[in-house]
């Protein structure tokens, strides 16, 4: 288990050293960051798969990985490849529990939001939505390359951002259906109003309250309009 | 309890993610009054990245 994680972690440090060189000029590379969120869902957090099938599909990323690496070679010509080396990080030394317990407080509820909104858009790549998931990757790498713990608080404030943006965007994207049903327009000034509240409040399960809060709303949009998931 | 059988806790039962299209939602906070958005791109040959969506029944 430790390897597969240690796996996992090195494949995104490739991704993130060689989508940093394109993304200003042509956008992230949204497939890998939506297969790096599949498998760290399917692969790391879940126990659907045996392990053997999980190193199989880490695997299968991290050639997928390379395969991208090598295009932007191609296209930046003036690059040598050894630019591209990652730098090693020592992974074992802090070890995998801290990194998964963080991730594990929110995952389940980031996922949900995004599966929500997919439903909602009808459409699986969310840009907002990948483009947090990729921060809170960068500051799990840096909680390791780093002597610094507050980049696992950064991580999942990252995710927690995601999730709120899931909701928001169906919101905002219905705004008629809350002005015209006043029970939703209740909901939703109670929620505005405690979100202004709480800025700067660093507790979790506040921010966990605002989340459900939004959630409830959101649900209550996707069932008058038939999304119910 | 190992190490490893406490990172072991963290695989339990999640939620899959669910498939409805290939489409991409684009962002809505990125490129407002800064930036035009760039034409989308992937780099990654479209067979890969489905290759890898079906090991995961995606």
């Amino acid at each position: 288990m430790e390897e597969l994680v240690e796996k996992y972690l090195i494949s995104y440090q490739k991704f993130f050293q060689v989508d940093i060189v394109i993304s200003l000029l042509y956008g992230r590379e949204y497939e890998i960051l939506y297969a790096l969120m599949i498998s760290l869902n399917d692969d790391i957090l879940s126990n659907e798969k045996d392990l053997r099938e999980s190193k199989k599909s880490i695997n299968f990323l991290e050639e997928n990985i390379n395969i991208y690496k090598n295009k932007i070679i191609e296209i930046f010509t003036v690059i040598d490849e050894k630019e591209f080396e990652i730098s090693k990080i020592d992974f074992k030394t802090k070890g995998f529990y801290l990194f998964l317990e963080t991730i594990d407080e929110i995952w389940d509820e980031f996922l949900e939001a995004y599966n929500k909104l997919s439903i909602y858009k009808d459409a699986n790549i969310h840009e907002v939505l990948l483009i947090e998931f990729n921060n809170s990757l960068s500051h799990i790498i840096s909680y390791y390359s780093q002597n610094d713990n507050l980049n696992l608080k950064r991580a999942k404030e990252h995710l927690y951002r995601a999730t709120l943006d899931a909701y928001k965007e169906i919101i905002n994207d219905e705004n008629h259906i809350i002005i015209s049903n006043k029970e939703l327009m209740k909901s939703y000034l109670e929620i505005r109003l405690l979100e202004q509240k709480n800025i700067g409040n660093k507790n979790n399960n506040d921010k966990l309250d605002i989340i459900y809060k939004y959630k409830d709303i959101a649900n209550n949009i996707l069932t008058l309009l038939n999304l119910d998931t | 309890m190992t190490s490893e059988q406490n990172l072991e806790d963290f695989r339990k039962d999640r939620i899959k993610l669910k498939k409805v299209s290939n489409k991409t939602a684009s962002a809505h906070r990125i490129g407002k009054g800064s930036m035009a958005r760039a034409v989308k791109r992937t780099l990654l040959p479209k067979q890969r990245n489905e290759e890898f969506l079906k090991m995961h029944n995606l």
